[in-house]
């Protein structure tokens, strides 16, 4: 007789977001396998319908607390891709500066206090906070210097200020510009002793191939801004053509609407952007790579977590870069704006479609926004990253629990807990978009 | 002296208010020498299934299950504190309530709409009474640190009640409303230390509007300036629909 | 010495010099038509032609927000005074802002001492500096007399062409320019020109309002219930700016602010204004000026009734910033002369 195994995992902890895990086993066949997202849904892109192409920003950045800068700037993008508006290449290098912060910031976030606990066997890093103080402290002042350096440039991390439609309400003046390098150069210290950390440890094993979904650019730059949409099987498109993308659908077996492109499903994240763009990579992040022994194409998702190691070392020092690049050139004051609503029609406006793509910590994000010619938002829609990975997550799912069944239940569980964590899944912003499937 | 047990639970929200919480740094382990962390989701796995000392509340309520959920917390919780816009006030949530149910459910979700429930978004205190609210979207970290040390204390605080204008020309800015542009902090309540104009862009009114505006002599400053009065209600939408709900 | 000259050549050797004895304070452009005082090094960042600044410099004397003590309560009580006070000099200050920090010291030597306030003064030099000509339409600083200097400060500047005249009143302003070495003697030419100059700006500046001022106290006395106030009061939104501009304003809020834990902390002072909608309030919720005509009325007779009835002085220095900055557009001199019209 086979195995009867029954996993409900409700409201899964160290997620950002509210879903639950529900697996089926039944005489030795898996019967069901989901990730149910149960998150109340918020209704964004109506609410955006009749307000202003300039408060766009402002708005979506209240999709997500952690990637609030990644929902701004995509927000930006489309808007400035919809009226016409081209931005100054000091202002784009900021953004630049301000993407990497919170890829940053959220990659460390989840390696410290998301998943490392799994790894250590504890519920959390609370009773790390005796047993690992040093590291508990590590993390949380990582943390925080990504917070400054934020606090610095855009006010806050957490729904950006300065960042606006245009450019940059505010620009860093020779001290700001001194403060940032001195917080960003002081991380190096507690960076190594990450990776050190990091290269400990020791990630389940899953090995399933598919597709993976990064923004590509012919320049010499691991993209996270700007780009066309590139994959691993060998599909490239302009961010206009999204749709094509993403090819949203509904499984008849569940209501949860599903993306896929060449395969069955693909993934975004940091993992498939090291899959896309390994080549571009800075220097730096090679080395951690192959001290950890990453190369493409690594397809066990478990190692999403070591990919967005190899990631922050690629944002740190691109980061230090950028802050470098204006203490040598400076920063040109006369380019801060004072745009609010536009009601001095400084930025001119006309109508317009517009499309932003940009990779934010857990993959590609998409913003569309169609405006009238007086600037106000007439439709809109956003997709993001991970909408876009439920599928994959299911099939990994489905992939996994058949080679685990000699396991015991607990053991299952927290093997499916641990490959959903490894995402990173962020919840809360799929919860707009992403059906609900309720199991009774 | 046993430390008081302290619980965070979100709803509809960004969760931005608890990364905050995250982002205090070491800070955060002093904060955790006086509390005991019973239950947070987001960055812990142990559950409370028991009463504790204090609940903070982030999100809106904008479902049925969300109605009996925060009843049931406010049943366990001695004190709950309410933080971020969207808990004290309705916040960006509250934008839905501009629309008929049916048509946003139908507009976003279009033939699965029946299976969203959803119901017109209140502020937590609009549904269970609440003991301190920290306004602002996100909270700002200063005065989250100040409620929660009066919270710890047993002492009452008080929301200031008067106008972001009154820290912004402490913080010496050029008012915007000089450079031609509307901005809402005439009739936003302070406490963030007029973060946003700070940084040089306009104040959104997160933290709610003071208790007694007066409507029509701000009306009339919009007129002197130049700005449409339509634009700046519509602003004042954004984060204070949630106030026409009685 | 008295006087002395200073050649506007080496104005910044002066102001580089006197930056490296103590921190120096002077009005910087912020932004079109506006300014602040701020630290400076040298000459070429400071904005001679200033209107009055954003805040006025009393915000180096009583701080927006100050700490007044610390306490530790872990074992019986303890307190101890904190006053975190700074040396500096400021450079530029016009004599409007050199009658509002008059004013200020008035009040605060009055009893109980602020000493607070007095040890910050006592670390603050201050370099005045003359307006041969109107800031702009909003002053109305004739009428209260501070369109000329009356003392009050370490050294007088006034701008005479292609070079400064400096009155040094005080010891201390002559040690620091004996410091800088940077001054010649002034002439007999020098004093006529200045003679000249004051002569000239009796042309100038006349009364604003055409209102005898010592009438002034009598008809806010007699104006209590008059409609002006109604009208201000329909208009206000209380946004707190009259109040936190003013030179001579100066109520304050005190709070404490415990650490976790609640057993050691601080006592902090912050501004306040009774233009705050709370302000009046007492315990159990009675509210004496609940209405915004009252505190209209309030603020207006703090300026030019009460003072004057305690003091002898006008608490108005006539910089006009509170009509400047005022949202709804609320005049100061407007409601002068609306009152006077009604009382004359």
């Amino acid at each position: 007789m086979g195995k009867n195994i029954k996993v409900n995992v409700e409201y899964l902890t160290r997620v950002e977001g509210h879903g639950n895990i529900v697996v089926n086993v039944n005489d030795g066949v898996l019967e069901e396998c989901k990730l149910e997202i149960v998150e109340s849904p918020r209704f964004f892109e109506g609410m955006l319908r009749g307000r202003s192409i300039f408060e766009a920003q402002h708005v979506t950045s209240r999709i997500c607390g952690i990637c609030a800068c990644g929902h701004s700037l995509a927000s930006i993008q489309a808007a400035e891709d919809a009226i016409g508006f081209k931005p100054s290449d000091q202002t784009i290098r900021l953004r630049k500066l301000l993407l990497h912060m919170e890829n940053l910031d959220s990659h460390l976030l989840h390696i410290y206090l998301l998943v490392a606990p799994d790894l250590l066997g504890v519920k959390s890093f609370v009773p790390l906070i005796d047993s690992h103080n040093k590291v508990v402290r590590r993390a949380l002042r990582m943390k925080k210097t990504c917070n400054d350096v934020c606090d610095i440039l855009a006010g806050r991390h957490i729904h950006p200020i300065s960042s606006i439609v245009g450019g940059w309400t505010k620009l860093p003046d020779e001290k700001a510009l001194d403060a940032m390098l001195a917080y960003l150069n002081g991380m190096i210290p507690d960076m190594n002793a990450t990776i050190e950390l990091a290269a400990g440890l020791k990630f389940p094993e899953l090995q399933r191939d598919t597709e993976y979904v990064a923004l590509v650019s012919d320049d010499g730059e691991y993209p996270l801004l700007m780009g066309d949409v590139g994959s691993t099987d060998g599909v490239r498109m302009n961010k206009k053509d999204y749709k094509k993308i993403t090819n949203e659908f509904v499984v008849p077996h569940s209501s949860a609407k599903h993306t896929k492109l060449s395969r069955e499903s693909y993934a975004v994240g940091a993992l498939a952007r090291f899959n896309v763009n390994y080549s571009k990579l800075r220097k730096e992040a090679k080395d951690i790579a192959a001290a950890v022994g990453m190369k493409p194409k690594v397809t066990n998702p478990y190692l999403n977590t070591v990919a967005q190691l190899i990631e922050c070392a690629e944002s740190l020092y691109d980061a230090i870069d950028i802050v470098k690049h204006f203490k040598e050139k400076g920063v040109d004051h006369s380019e801060a704006v004072v745009v609010g609503l536009n009601e001095q029609k400084r930025i001119l406006v006309k109508a317009g479609s517009g499309v932003g793509a940009v990779e934010v910590p857990r993959g590609l994000l998409f913003h569309h926004y169609e405006v009238d010619d007086k600037g106000i938002i007439v439709n809109a829609n956003c997709i993001i990253p991970t909408g876009q990975n439920c599928n994959n997550i299911e099939h990994d799912m489905k992939k996994l629990v058949p080679e685990i069944l000699d396991k015991s239940e607990a053991e299952i569980t927290l093997a499916l807990e641990m490959l959903v964590r490894a995402y990173d899944p962020c919840i809360s912003c799929s919860a707009h978009f992403l059906d609900v499937k309720f199991v009774r | 002296m046993t430390k008081p047990k302290v619980a965070f639970f979100d709803f509809a929200c960004c969760e931005g208010c608890q990364l905050q919480v995250a982002n205090l740094g070491e800070a955060l382990l002093d904060i955790l020498e006086v509390i005991d962390v019973v239950e947070f989701r987001e960055v812990m796995s142990e559950k409370w299934p028991q009463s504790f000392d204090i609940a903070i509340i982030e999100g809106s309520i904008t479902t049925s299950h969300a109605v009996e959920r925060i009843k049931e917390i406010r049943a366990r919780s001695k004190v709950l504190i309410a933080y971020g816009s969207c808990a004290t006030i309705g916040g960006v949530n509250g934008m839905k309530n501009n629309y008929e149910l049916k048509d946003i459910r139908e507009y976003v979700y279009k033939d699965k709409a029946e299976f969203f429930d959803t119901i017109p978004t209140r502020a937590v205190h609009q549904v269970v009474n609440v003991d301190y609210s920290v306004n602002g979207c996100p909270i700002y970290p200063p005065e989250f640190i100040r409620i929660l040390k009066a919270a710890l204390a047993g002492l009452p605080y008080h929301v200031p009640d008067n106008s972001v204008c009154v820290e912004c020309k402490l913080n010496e800015n050029i008012c915007l409303f000089e450079r031609g542009i509307s901005c809402a902090g005439p009739i936003t309540r302070s406490g963030c230390n007029s973060w946003c104009v700070n940084n040089g862009n306009i104040c959104y009114g997160c933290r709610g509007m003071v208790s007694n505006p007066n409507e029509n002599g701000f009306k009339a400053v919009l007129e002197k300036y130049d700005i449409t009065v339509d634009m700046i209600m519509n602003k004042m939408n954004m984060y204070n629909k949630c106030r026409e709900i009685k | 010495m008295q006087n002395a000259i200073l050649r506007k050549s080496h104005l910044n050797d002066f102001i580089s010099k006197l930056a490296v004895i103590e921190k120096v304070m002077a009005p910087v452009a912020k932004g079109p038509n506006h300014y602040a005082f701020e630290e400076v090094k040298s000459a070429k960042e400071i904005s001679l032609q200033y209107i009055p600044t954003i805040l006025p410099p009393k915000k180096y004397f009583m701080p927006q927000h100050e700490t007044l003590l610390e306490y530790d309560t872990r074992e019986g009580q303890k307190m101890h005074a904190v006053a975190e006070v700074e040396k500096m000099v400021l450079f530029g200050v016009h004599t409007c802002d050199l009658a509002g920090i008059q004013c200020l010291n008035i009040v605060f030597s009055d009893r109980p001492k602020d000493l607070n306030y007095l040890i910050h003064k006592n670390k603050i030099a201050i370099i005045g500096f003359e307006c041969n000509n109107y800031c702009d339409e909003h002053a109305s600083c004739a009428l209260m007399g501070n369109h000329i200097p009356k003392g009050g400060y370490d050294m007088f500047f006034t701008d005479l062409g292609d070079y400064f005249f400096i009155h040094v009143n005080t010891q201390l302003g002559e040690e620091l320019l004996d410091k800088t070495g940077v001054y010649e003697e002034a002439k007999i030419e020098h004093m006529n020109a200045l003679e000249d100059l004051r002569a000239k700006k009796k042309e100038i500046f006349k009364n604003e309002v055409d209102v005898d001022k010592n009438m002034i106290p009598e008809y806010f006395k007699k104006g209590f219930d008059s409609a002006v106030w109604d009208d201000l009061g329909e208009r206000c939104i209380s946004c707190g700016n009259c109040t936190n501009v003013c030179p001579t304003c100066y109520c304050f809020d005190v709070y404490d602010d415990p650490d976790l834990g609640a057993k050691t902390g601080k006592r902090i002072r912050v501004w306040d204004s009774c233009q705050n909608e709370p302000f009046a309030r007492v315990a159990g919720g009675e509210s004496f000026r609940s209405q915004r005509k009252d505190r209209k009325r309030h603020r207006f007779n703090r300026k030019f009734r009460y003072p004057v009835e305690r003091y002898g002085k006008f608490f108005c220095t006539g910089c006009g910033r509170c009509t400047r900055v005022c949202m709804a557009k609320i005049n100061l001199k407007d409601t002068i002369k609306s009152l006077a019209k009604e009382y004359k």
